[in-house]
């Protein structure tokens, strides 16, 4: 046996080194073993859900006291630095890159939605979901920047997207009307939103969403002459009607007419009147902390967001008989 | 010292070989005209028994010869054909005589080829070729050692010609020269060559001393082994021996400070858990990969894990001898060699026993409760808050009221006041004393079982160590069990396998919620907060949770064990003469499990209501990790001399892969503490999850060495890395190294000044890689196992749809990916001398050294728009350079007292040559900045403290200064005068900042001296920095931080105040200054990191042989070993020089006192 085996040594070493040095190179190719790659998902429904579940953290929360700053309705305990003048322009904006992401998370979905061609009748409603909040993405920008660039796909770090200018703020909205159009189109009525679903994205916030869009664009185009007002503010005029005609909506009532309006955060959270909402659970884990900033002081309004509202006859209190004075 | 027999052994006592002999013989020729013919030594000059008067021919003679001994005997039958017989009488007759009477009368003589084998020839007649008569001298000799023990088998040869033999058993020798002025040389592996000029001697004894320069010194390096005085690159080698008799348990702590620019830092002194970290001539990378690749018996492994005594050598490879390794050797790479048995060696056993104490060193040093209770007072009325201690619902209402009670030892005070019960206590509850033991025992047990015969050899070792951990009636220790066998044998003369096998299994048990919940409360605790309530519960009040309580026993424990088995198995096969044929085939196989239980914790206010329970739900937890590895190598390896010309070429490959990872189960909510098994939870708040990753690599690497004349040494490697992280396109690299070396001490200009032993000059460069990978599973920025390809992150999303009962999950691109990236270079330079005087007894190498990290991975900015984080790509640069240098003088004195000292300096330092411009400046350490080394301290420049109202009025001026400071505060120089204390002005340029050196040590020093004498032994190990900037950014960097936590000493009392105007450090108080004034990194707060530690202290005592013999005891060694004993720093209070992030909640480290024995059987 010795002997086979010292006269075979040769052989014995040869094949050793040969194992090593011809052995596969395909043994280099290696693939994760717990997490999916992007090239193996996007090929069932569920996948898409997931996908579209993640927008959903864009929605704004108010965890931190976030309020309004800039709007003049809200303030918190300090002085309003842009109101008095103090206010520095700061270098990086959180909401500019979340904007981003979020339009490219978005972008992503609706691509693969594209390609993936055997379930697209049943992946369409997460690709108007992406599209709704895609659109909200970027009127946030619009609002904030006026112009910016318009990124409508996927980029690398070697686009030259990544150069691209700002694009005019019409072709911007005309983009976020497009997007919009195609989620009405594509998303379910609120009724058939099954309720394990309730808080997803029905037609009826895509049309409202197409109302603020219109209101806003073509307001601004009103009074900055830019563009064409009429187009947008007809547009969400109907918007809203198609809202109002689904009847999917009405007023929540169950608390009375005068407690309706107080208790709407707190008993009516899930009534009709709620066309879209941020949802928190206790048993998720999931937590507003609103009631702590509001008891420091964080979530103040100020008189101007008092004196927008409209009096019972429905104007405002600078033309309506019905207001009495500040005193009353 | 091991006697090596060249040549072969031919076992042959039969006829029926003696063909097979003849074809040899020609061979055996070859080798006694080498020079190492072996004399007519007998080692046994045996007598022989003639039974009778008997008349014997040779032939008979010599198998008379052979039955008797086990002399073996070699002949032509040609020879003893026609041979005469001879008569012998009854009696007894010495084999030398036997045969010399034998086979002179017959032309014969005999000579031997090996140790038991004699071969008998024809006497050969020396001619004389003229009148002339060539005279022989005779020269007779002794030669031993510096002990007086006499070197059998050393080699004594005439200077310049081939005529040599071999010393015998007792040392003697007697050899025939041409001239009687001839020079013998005298060599023997492991001492210094002699050369003795005869000088008209004939009888002449040598001593031999031992080679202290090590030129003879086997050095392993990559693939293979080299001889020191013809290493090229930069290689230091330290003998295992350093780490044995120490009461180490880990081999790291032994190696801290043995090897010129290998340093090792820990973080930790929580047993088997200390975090050690390697590095090589400091830094390579701002990413992961600052590490030196570490192998054991040629494959990666964890040194943790390692029985110290296990060790035989360690070598580092510093420089472009590295780049044999290629993609991963860019921070060195660690070669550790386990220790194997030797040929012919009877068995012996070593038993080796160590048991040390071990006492906390630096434990923090607060102020005592009389000291605080007036340092409060003095900060709360500086800061215009009212002082008082919970009072008035406690009731004292100025100072002298609570210091008249601390001095009276008055009760504890305290007050039910609707749920707040405020508490005063006045007496110092000693927490220290609660938490910390005094001493903790640890001790170390070895036994190594050794032996060998002609074709194997073989080694084993077992040990085990226990250490205790610091805290008192805790679950605080560490267990570790080690076993290994190597085995080396000889399948044929040709093929040499080697399996090495070890198994290593360690536990450590810890507190259910962790050690460093324990100190961290501890160190911020109160110093008077009672241990329990009124009724005897823990107390927790003041929302500290009691750390007495959460090291008890009952709390819950964690235990972790982690196993590990290696499997080596190498196989040598001699092709033809000088080709030789390895393989190796290594398998892994880790495996750990932690687990864990921890109960609910109850609070209790001081009135015995409760204070809620921290945490409410018990947990058991358990993770299982595994990780396999295997690995195949075959290479080739050439080695050939040609008259002046020694050539060695190594070519081959190797495969290796690994795939880890693990899951982990958490179950929360038992209702019951006796059964902590899985599954006794609530099964809603029970969480799974599981991670795995594979990585493979495939390498081709080779190297050349020629050496001319044994002086002049070329050499370069070569080495081709493919791995599974790249893309295709990046997923093969190239890594070269090249060096040459002059031993200038072998030319002939050199040796006639007779001042060098050896001279050797060495220059050397190299590319290696740096493949920066993170083989954790964290998103970092680093290169992760499957780096091109993007990956989606799936995994649980809290947003309620619907009534949230349902948990939704949602997808996110893992991060953006490019196929663009791969591996850094670093080109490594290096010069070196090497050198030794004075016989030897003065050596010592310097080293210089560049390393240039040209394709660094840093992070790039790209627009927003891009909507992610792009990945790092190789556009940054570094620069490290540095020196190293070692320094020895051993000797030997006559009386038998030999000593040695070693010192060993090494520095290195980085600068960040190219980052692409992404720089913060910010005062304190500023982690990357361009132009700086890593982690360089920035600060304002201190200009003292203001003292009068016009002062601080005066200051209030500038720009960025505070308005609320007062006098006693402090002010810094506005150095560029705009007006303002800032860090950087409107243009991005250091306005009123310095640089205050970094972080690193810098100027790194050891010294080792040994000493010996009439069986004592002494060493000393001491180890330190020489230069080190510090500032303390933990929670106690000043007083005060929150203002609740209890100060350190060194500031009591040294804080301004109108009472002490010359003070150091600004006023105390628990206002918003207290941050202006000691968080500025200036002079005022810099703390000097040089210290000087002496690691080790040894003193030993071997007992004299003959008190043994009769016990049968082959030594006995009794040794007392003192670990980390003294230290001089220029640290006060809590802070230790070691540890490198200068905060002070870490394990302490300690002090070890140890008393051992080794015997030998």
């Amino acid at each position: 046996m010795k002997k086979v085996i010292i006269k075979n040594s040769n052989r014995i070493v040869a094949i050793l080194v040969s194992m090593v040095v011809l052995g596969c190179t395909k043994t280099l190719d290696l693939t994760p073993l717990d997490t999916i790659s992007d090239a193996s998902f996007w090929k069932t429904q569920s996948d898409f859900e997931k996908a579209a579940n993640a927008f959903y953290a864009s929605i704004p929360a108010n965890n931190n006291g976030f309020i309004d700053l800039n709007a003049d309705i809200a303030s918190d305990f300090g002085q309003n630095t842009t109101s008095s003048g103090n206010g520095i322009v700061p270098q990086n904006d959180g909401g500019y890159d979340n904007a981003y992401t979020t339009i490219r998370g978005t972008s992503r979905l609706i691509e693969n939605y594209e390609l993936a061609t055997d379930i697209q009748s049943e992946t369409a409603r997460y690709a108007g979901e992406a599209r709704f909040f895609r659109a909200w993405a970027y009127l946030g920008l619009v609002g904030g920047y006026g112009d910016v660039p318009l990124i409508t796909k996927v980029l690398d770090i070697d686009s030259e997207e990544l150069q691209a200018p700002r694009s005019p703020r019409s072709e911007v909205m005309a983009f976020v009307m497009a997007d919009l159009d195609w989620a009405i189109a594509n998303l379910p009525e609120q009724n058939a939103i099954s309720a394990t679903e309730t808080g997803r994205i029905s037609k009826g916030a895509a049309r409202a969403l197409k109302v603020r869009a219109g209101l806003f664009e073509g307001t601004w185009a009103k009074f900055h002459g830019t563009g064409d007002p009429n187009a947008y503010l007809n547009a969400a005029i109907s918007a809203a009607e198609e809202i109002i005609s689904s009847g999917e909506y009405e007023l929540y009532t169950a608390d009375g007419t005068t407690e309706s309006y107080r208790k709407l955060f707190l008993d009516g959270d899930e009534s009709s009147e709620i066309i879209l909402s941020r949802r928190y659970d206790e048993d998720l884990n999931v937590f507003s902390n609103i009631t702590r900033w509001t008891n420091e002081g964080i979530n103040s309004p100020t008189k101007q967001l008092a004196d927008m509202y409209v009096c019972t006859d429905g104007l405002p209190i600078s033309v309506s008989p019905l207001f009495e004075g500040y005193d009353t | 010292m091991e006697i090596k027999f060249i040549g072969s052994y031919f076992l042959c006592y039969r006829k029926v070989f003696l063909k097979l002999i003849m074809k040899a013989f020609i061979f055996l020729c070859c080798t006694v005209m080498f020079g190492l013919s072996p004399g007519k030594s007998f080692s046994q000059d045996v007598d022989i028994i003639i039974d009778n008067n008997v008349t014997m021919t040779v032939k008979k003679v010599l198998k008379l010869i052979h039955k008797q001994t086990d002399y073996k005997f070699i002949y032509k039958n040609a020879l003893l054909k026609n041979a005469s017989a001879i008569q012998f009488k009854k009696g007894v007759i010495k084999t030398s005589h036997l045969l010399n009477q034998t086979l002179s009368p017959n032309g014969l003589d005999y000579e031997f080829t090996a140790n038991k084998t004699i071969q008998v020839k024809r006497k050969v007649v020396k001619k004389v070729p003229s009148p002339k008569v060539e005279i022989q001298y005779q020269v007779n000799g002794t030669i031993t050692d510096q002990d007086g023990i006499p070197l059998a088998g050393a080699n004594v040869v005439e200077k310049g010609t081939t005529n040599g033999i071999q010393t015998d058993f007792d040392g003697n020798f007697a050899i025939s020269v041409a001239d009687e002025n001839a020079t013998l040389v005298i060599s023997y592996l492991g001492f210094a060559t002699k050369e003795i000029p005869l000088g008209g001697q004939t009888n002449i004894s040598v001593t031999l001393i031992e080679d202290a320069a090590g030129l003879d010194e086997v050095v392993v390096v990559g693939y293979g082994r080299q001889t020191r005085k013809t290493v090229a690159g930069a290689v230091a080698q330290i003998d295992g021996e350093i780490l044995e008799d120490r009461p180490i348990t880990n081999a790291l702590n032994g190696l801290q400070g043995a090897v010129a620019g290998l340093t090792i830092t820990r973080s930790s002194g929580q047993p088997g858990n200390e975090n050690y970290q390697l590095n090589v001539r400091g830094l390579s990378s701002l990413n992961s990969g600052n590490e030196p690749l570490v192998l054991i018996n040629g494959v990666e492994g964890d040194i943790n894990l390692i029985n110290p005594n296990d060790i035989a050598s360690v070598s580092v490879l510093k420089d472009a001898s590295a780049a044999i390794y290629g993609a991963r050797a860019a921070g060195g790479v660690v070669l550790i060699t386990t220790k194997s048995g030797s040929r012919n060696q009877k068995l012996e056993v070593e038993y080796t026993s160590n048991v040390s104490i071990n006492r906390p060193a630096n434990l923090l040093d607060r102020v005592s409760l009389r000291e605080w209770v007036i340092f409060d007072w003095e900060a709360k009325t500086n800061a215009g808050a009212n002082p008082a201690f919970f009072a008035p619902a406690v009731g004292n209402n100025t100072l002298e009221d609570a210091l008249v009670k601390i001095d009276a030892g008055h009760p504890v005070e305290w007050k039910n006041n609707n749920g707040q019960s405020p508490i005063l206590n006045y007496t110092e509850t000693g927490w220290e004393n609660l938490i910390y033991k005094k001493s903790s025992i640890q001790h170390n047990h070895n036994i190594n079982i050794r032996g060998g015969g002609e074709r194997s050899a073989y080694n084993a070792s077992f040990g085990f160590v226990d250490s205790e951990g610091i805290i008192k009636d805790a679950f605080n220790n560490s267990r570790r069990f080690n076993m290994r066998l190597n085995y080396d044998f000889d399948l044929s003369d040709r093929f040499k396998i080697n399996s090495n096998i070890s198994y290593t299994s360690k536990k450590d048990e810890n507190p259910a919620y962790g050690n460093e919940t324990i100190f961290n409360l501890l160190n911020r605790m109160f110093l008077w907060h009672p241990l329990r309530t009124q009724s005897g519960q823990y107390l927790t009040q003041f929302g500290f949770g009691n750390p007495r309580q959460l090291a008890d026993k009952d709390i819950g424990i964690r235990t972790n064990v982690e196993e590990e088995i290696r499997f080596n198995l190498q196989g040598e096969y001699e092709i033809f003469d000088g080709l030789k044929a390895h393989g190796q085939l290594a398998l892994n196989r880790n495996k750990s499990d932690f687990d864990r239980f921890g109960d609910i914790v109850p609070r209790y206010n001081y009135d015995d209501t409760s204070a809620g329970l921290a945490p409410n739900l018990r947990t058991s937890a358990r993770s299982y990790g595994f990780s396999n590895y295997m690995n195949l190598t075959g290479y080739l390896d050439y080695a050939k001399t040609f008259g002046d010309h020694n050539v060695n070429l190594t070519a081959g490959a190797s495969h290796e892969q690994r795939e880890f990872g693990g899951f982990f189960a958490t179950d929360r909510g038992l209702t019951q503490t006796a059964i902590t098994t899985l599954g006794q939870g609530d099964p809603a708040l029970a969480q799974i999850g599981e991670q795995r990753a594979h990585w493979a690599i495939r390498s081709f690497f080779a190297r050349g060495t020629y050496i001319l004349k044994d002086r002049y040494i070329l050499e370069g490697n070569y080495r081709r890395d493919g791995t599974s992280v790249f893309s295709p396109e990046q997923r093969w690299g190239n890594f070269f190294g090249g060096s040459f070396a002059w031993r200038a001490s072998e030319e002939d200009f050199i040796k006639k000044l007779n001042f060098f032993d050896n001279l050797k000059f060495r220059v050397s460069h190299g590319v290696t890689g740096n493949q920066s990978l993170d083989d954790s599973f964290d998103d970092g920025d680093d290169i992760n196992l499957y780096d091109y390809i993007a990956l989606v992150n799936d995994g649980n999303f809290n947003y309620p749809f619907g009534d949230g009962t349902a948990q939704p999950q949602a997808a996110v691109e893992r991060g953006l990916v490019t196929s663009n990236r791969t591996w850094e270079d670093l080109k490594t330079t290096n010069i070196g001398i090497d050198f030794a005087l004075f016989n030897s007894r003065f050596s010592g190498a310097f080293d210089w050294f560049q390393r240039k990290n040209d394709n660094m991975l840093l992070g790039v900015v790209e627009s927003s728009v891009l909507g992610g984080n792009p990945p790092d790509l190789n556009i940054g640069a570094l620069e490290t350079k540095g020196f190293e240098l070692t320094l020895t003088w051993a000797d030997k004195l006559a009386s038998g007292f030999s000593y040695s000292i070693t010192g060993i300096l090494s520095d290195s330092q980085n600068t960040l040559t190219n980052l692409d411009g992404n720089n913060t400046v910010r005062i304190g350490l500023n982690g990357n900045r361009e132009g700086y080394s890593q982690n360089t301290w920035f600060g304002y420049v201190w200009d003292g403290i203001l003292t009068t109202q016009d002062e601080v009025d005066a200051y209030k001026e500038l720009d960025g200064v505070p308005g609320n400071l007062e006098i006693g505060d402090a002010r810094y120089k506005d150095l560029n005068g705009d007006g303002r204390i800032s860090t950087v002005d409107e243009d991005g340029n250091d306005a009123d900042i310095v640089s205050y050196g970094t972080n690193a040590p810098r100027y790194q020093y050891s010294f080792n001296l040994g000493a010996s004498y009439k069986g004592f032994d002494l060493s000393v190990f001491m180890q330190g920095v020489a230069e080190r900037t510090i500032f303390y950014t933990d929670d106690r960097r000043f007083p005060f931080t929150q203002p609740w936590w209890t100060p350190l000493r060194r500031f009591y009392n040294n804080t301004w105040s109108s009472d002490r105007p010359n003070a150091r450090y600004p006023r105390v108080t628990t206002g918003p200054q207290r941050f202006w004034n000691y968080d500025q990194f200036t002079e005022n707060t810099i703390v000097n990191g040089a210290y000087l530690r002496v690691k080790n202290i040894t003193l030993g005592y071997t007992l004299p042989q003959d008190l043994l013999t009769d016990i049968g005891i082959e030594k006995i060694r009794l040794f007392f070993s003192g670990e980390d004993l003294f230290t001089f720093d220029h640290l006060d209070g809590g802070y230790d020089a070691e540890n490198t992030d200068g905060g002070a909640d870490f394990y302490p480290y300690q002090k070890r006192y140890s008393v051992g024995i080794t015997v030998n059987f």
